[in-house]
């Protein structure tokens, strides 16, 4: 299908499918700003609320632009905070809160990632907040949940990892349990919120009733994990580490060429039938070791070998080409500075730009779902602290200038 | 909190925030089924369509099985993800399925499909004329690379994801290969990108009345995860090279092995690094040249990561995490599936769930990642047989008699 094809009947007057949706922000880090994100990106209205003065701390963190204005300029915060607004606002002081449920009145949906207890301890909890705005989706998303043993102990992506049964499956056989390169566990659990909190508006749209969403750093890679816990309870199948191998069998791997590394993955009886006699082994397609499933798996380490010994000698351009001829899978292992190049993620939108003042573009990963009728883009760059107070508490709670120069000054915003 | 509190207006019979809302899957392996797993597990109703007296690809896997008396209903993975499911077995192939999968279309809110970008369209099952039948259908297509783009026509696989959307070249340690992870994240991603598109759509078409056709693939889905590595590479002249469990600004943030086995703790602040150091028993380090900041601990991580790993063989994983706890530090002991399993806050937490399977017996399997509290989701049914529920869609949805659904079945249509 060809992309105008696809789009043929999009309107170019929404920001996605859910335009007029209203998300109230109270996060920070990784974990909850990308439930915000998801649903910005999908079209919502989202105002992200940062402390005054400090701000959310990835706004710390490198790489940084150069040239960006500071607490503008970490790469992190600009990444994962746009299509946003923000305002500043002290939630963690008594004035703020009362600012924070003025503004919770108005919205469909609050995300909050604070330790579970601190929000009810701010007077900020879904049970204060369904008070005076009773069909409130109230997303909370935390590294162990709102409830359980663990609920109190603090998340970070590499505890979700290691918890949720990822790290131990992850990695070589003779190395140590290994994490992924991002933080996974940050963002899925923020798709989790994201999803939570769509789900939730569907019963309201059917009821007119809220609720409150429990998403957590372990349990969203738990839910990732295939048959982790079945092959544990119900096979007494081991599953261990054996890097990028496949238990079910083989070839599937990442092999060496001469510049790098290509993934070739034969599975079928007719790829198997292509495959042995273009690399030179014809023989081997009659062979016992490759026969079945069970076989190939068994004589992993020998199929390995013999793959490798005819890639190491070549490019990865010319295996991925002769592979690819040959209709086979196999595929080359694209960096980031590979993808930022990519014909294919350029038209899909996956790398795209937005307009950044003082720096020019801004190059970004794009939306990942395509909507036909209701396009979704990157809009806008991610906000500075508090650059949209004047719209939002004007707008939303008729706030003049006197009195946010009143709060500005106690530093409530 | 405690999960009562939680839960405390939890509508009792509640299947889940998705409950009345009806899913056709024409789909196979796992990016698409776990698209449709999402969505059941949140209680809507999905019809999953396999080719008949075969299956699911999925159904056909080997090398994890549980018992059972039926080749077809024993893989650990199919079972896993397509439970909360209904089956119905339908050739797509033949002509009369794809005008049975037309007649069902029209009893759904969504349909979702897994097949190479152009399948469907092939068969009459296209967008385009789906919606011939049921105007505001929402049409969720999980691919590879999407369904359009210059790569559009290549089949997709979960190392594939991983490899295009630049996950693979950041895992893995610097003297060793890209690796990719453990389980099939791309699939899994992949499909909650579609369902999560799925509800976006239904968002829209409940303000509007019109549905849309989503596209959702692996490699947009891994690239989705990868924050700021578009900007890094584009703007920031930022290489992100494999660097294993080490954080690349931070130290000491990694595994560490004990005397049993591995632990991953995550230390940045002066303020723990002196507790860290207390617990040690190395005062010194806390004032030393090479350790006495965030920044000169990152620079001189070997040194650091040197004198923790010292400390930590001489301890198992459990006097680690308990003391560490103790000072108020981030450790994590790494657990198995074995260990999850057994583990009391996922079973509090419902993340290890139990489901009676009519051949299997009793199943455990993951349980659902939200938690609602008016309207709890959960694993409450087991993945379907093979055509479990042709009588019951066929019949109920369909109107067709048994003496027609025999016929079809002697034609291998269902």
């Amino acid at each position: 299908m060809k992309k105008e094809e696809f789009y043929r009947e999009a309107r170019s007057d929404m920001t996605g499918p859910l335009q007029g949706v209203r998300v109230l922000e109270a996060t920070t880090s990784q974990a909850g700003p990308i439930a915000g994100t998801v649903l910005a990106d999908l079209g919502a209205n989202v105002i992200k609320i940062d402390l005054p003065e400090m701000g959310d701390i990835m706004r710390h963190l490198p790489p940084f632009i150069e040239g960006a204005p500071k607490l503008n300029s970490s790469c992190y915060h600009l990444s994962i905070n746009r299509n946003k607004k923000n305002i500043s606002l002290a939630i963690n002081r008594p004035a703020g809160q009362e600012v924070f449920r003025k503004l919770a009145a108005k919205m469909d949906v609050i995300v909050q990632n604070f330790k579970p207890g601190t929000m009810d301890k701010w007077g900020l909890g879904y049970e204060a907040i369904k008070k005076i705005k009773p069909d409130i989706v109230y997303v909370s998303v935390s590294g162990f949940g709102q409830f359980g043993p663990n609920h109190q102990k603090p998340g970070y992506d590499p505890v979700g990892q290691a918890i949720g049964g990822l790290m131990n499956v992850n990695g070589y056989a003779d190395g140590p349990p290994t994490r992924t390169g991002n933080a996974m566990a940050d963002n899925i659990t923020g798709w989790q919120g994201a999803i939570g909190a769509l789900a939730a508006l569907h019963h309201r749209q059917m009821t007119g009733e809220g609720q409150h969403v429990d998403v957590c750093l372990v349990d969203s890679i738990l839910y990732t994990s295939d048959y982790g816990v079945m092959a544990a309870s119900n096979a007494g199948f081991n599953w261990k580490r054996m890097g990028s191998g496949n238990p079910a069998g083989g070839p599937c791997d990442v092999y060496r060429c001469k510049d790098g590394y290509v993934f070739i993955l034969v599975l079928i009886d007719s790829h198997h039938k292509r495959f042995w006699p273009l690399i030179g082994r014809p023989e081997l397609y009659q062979d016992p070791r490759m026969q079945t499933p069970v076989a190939r798996a068994q004589n992993l380490p020998f199929i390995n070998q013999v793959v490798g010994e005819w890639t190491q000698d070549k490019t990865v351009e010319e295996v991925v080409r002769q592979l690819e001829e040959a209709q086979l899978v196999v595929t080359p292992i694209f960096d980031f500075p590979q993808i930022v190049r990519n014909e294919h993620l350029r038209e899909r939108e996956m790398v795209t730009e937005v307009e950044y003042p003082d720096v020019g573009k801004l190059t970004i990963y794009g939306v990942a779902a395509k909507f036909s009728r209701t396009p979704c883009k990157v809009r806008t760059h991610a906000p500075a602290i508090g650059q949209h107070n004047e719209e939002v508490f004007g707008e939303l709670l008729d706030l003049g200038a006197e009195e946010l120069a009143q709060l500005q000054q106690g530093k409530i915003i | 909190m405690r999960k009562e509190e939680f839960y405390r207006e939890a509508l009792p019979d509640s299947r889940g925030p998705l409950e009345g809302f009806r899913v056709l899957e024409a789909t196979n392996v796992a990016a698409g089924p776990l698209a449709g797993t999402l969505l059941a597990d949140l209680g809507a109703e999905s019809v999953k369509c396999e080719m008949p007296g075969k299956g699911d690809l999925l159904r056909q896997v080997t090398h994890c099985q549980v018992e059972g008396p039926s080749e077809l209903d024993r893989s650990a993975y199919y079972l896993s993800i397509n439970r909360n499911k209904k089956c119905i077995t339908l050739n797509l192939k033949h002509p009369e399925g794809q005008e049975l999968f037309r007649r069902l279309a029209r009893h759904v809110d969504v349909v979702i499909e897994n097949f190479k970008p152009g399948t469907m369209e092939g068969w009459g099952l296209g967008y385009q004329e789906i919606r011939k039948v049921k105007p505001d259908i929402i049409y969720t297509s999980v691919s590879g690379y999407g369904q359009y783009g210059p790569y559009s026509h290549r089949p997709g696989y979960d190392h594939i994801g991983q490899a295009m959307g630049g996950l693979m070249s950041i895992t893995g340690y610097p003297d060793g290969p890209p690796t990719k992870t453990g389980h099939a994240v791309a699939d899994n991603l992949g499909g909650w990108q579609g369902a999560f598109g799925t509800l976006a759509a239904l968002v829209h078409r409940m303000k509007t009345g019109r549905g849309q056709h989503v596209d959702v693939n692996l490699v947009d889905a891994i690239l989705y995860t990868t924050t700021f590595g578009i900007m890094g590479a584009a703007n920031a002249g930022w290489h992100w090279e494999r660097c294993g469990n080490r954080h690349p600004l931070a130290s000491p943030s990694n595994t560490f092995p004990c005397r049993d086995g591995w632990v991953i703790m995550a230390v940045a602040s002066d303020s723990h690094w002196a507790k860290l150091c207390r617990l040690m028993g190395r005062e010194a380090l806390i004032a030393d040249p090479r350790t006495a900041s965030p920044a000169l601990r990152a620079a001189n991580w070997q040194f650091v990561e040197g004198e923790v790993a010292a400390w930590t063989q001489g301890n198992t994983v459990a006097e680690v995490v308990d003391r560490f706890e103790e000072a108020g530090l981030v450790a994590s002991p790494i657990l198995s599936f074995e260990e999850i399993v057994q583990d009391p806050h996922f079973r509090e937490r419902e993340m290890v769930a139990e489901v009676e399977h009519p051949t299997a017996g009793p199943l455990k399997l993951f349980g659902v990642a939200s938690k609602y509290s008016l309207t709890p989701a959960r694993v409450h049914a087991p993945a379907p047989l093979l055509g479990q529920h042709n009588e019951e869609v066929y019949g109920g949805w369909l109107e067709l008699t048994s003496e027609e659904m025999g016929r079809l079945r002697e034609k291998g249509v269902i």
